[in-house]
């Protein structure tokens, strides 16, 4: 039997964490026994929010950290939040750029942003319950 | 150039922000291209760092009437398309052979 689970990472805000992270986070999901697409599904919504957290979260010395926890347990809603020091842009659809937080709330049960210092992007996915698409 | 050739623009493993630069530098026309095969079947991840580079890519070889056909070779790329809402944007295919004969097949007309 598997009890609630926590996974917190501090690191720098710069591209090359993203790759990183989203790897340590998949070793952390591996012990749940997700469906492979769902695990994949959730990682790539992991990925977008990183993402946008390096591309909005850095400040203008390009120092900047970022947080991300996970928390679930096996066949219970899984819960990931990612923080950053920046300031949240809600943008639409650029010509060929702004598809990360679509993506992130197309596959997300729920996802909340808030604003304050700095930015926290907060999403929750529900492992038995199969989404629309799939 | 052979006007009749196909142009293959080929990227692998994990596509995603920390290979940003690689990603459009590898998709990249010179506008001399009959039509583009954007080989993705070695891709085991993209996200949508790759996805604004294809579209990018994509509306280029709009304007310079070029046909584009991409191959995948893993399913997290469609439903990456999917989630976006990009899934009818582009023409995908999971076999070379299908999509080698899709360019070929739209140059003729």
């Amino acid at each position: 039997m598997i009890g609630r689970s926590e996974l917190r990472i501090v690191c720098c805000a710069d591209a090359s964490s993203v790759r990183l992270l989203r790897h340590a986070l998949r070793s952390f999901l591996d012990v749940f026994a997700l469906e492979r697409d769902l695990l994949e599904d959730i990682l790539m919504a992991s990925g977008e929010v990183l993402s946008n957290a390096v591309e909005h979260g850095c400040d203008e010395s390009g120092r900047s950290n970022l947080e991300l926890i996970a928390r679930g347990g096996k066949g219970d809603t899984l819960a990931i939040e990612v923080s950053d020091e920046g300031e949240f842009v809600e943008r639409g659809r650029l010509p060929n750029r702004g598809f990360g937080l679509g993506i992130a709330r197309a596959i997300a049960n729920n996802v909340t942003v808030k604003t304050g210092r700095g930015t926290r992007v907060e999403m929750t996915f529900e492992p038995s319950r199969a989404r629309q698409f799939r | 150039m052979n006007r009749q050739s196909i142009s293959v623009l080929k990227v692998s493993g994990e596509l995603e922000i920390g290979r940003r630069s690689e990603i459009r530098d590898a998709l990249r026309l010179t506008g001399a291209e009959y039509a583009v095969l954007i080989d993705f079947s070695e891709v085991t991840y993209a996200d949508s760092t790759a996805l604004s580079e294809l579209v990018r890519l994509h509306r280029e070889a709009e304007a310079q009437n070029t046909r584009v056909a991409v191959l995948v070779g893993h399913p997290q790329f469609g439903r990456l398309l999917q989630y976006a809402g990009l899934a009818q944007a582009f023409a995908v295919f999971e076999e070379r052979g299908a999509a080698l004969a899709f360019l070929a097949e739209q140059g003729a007309e």
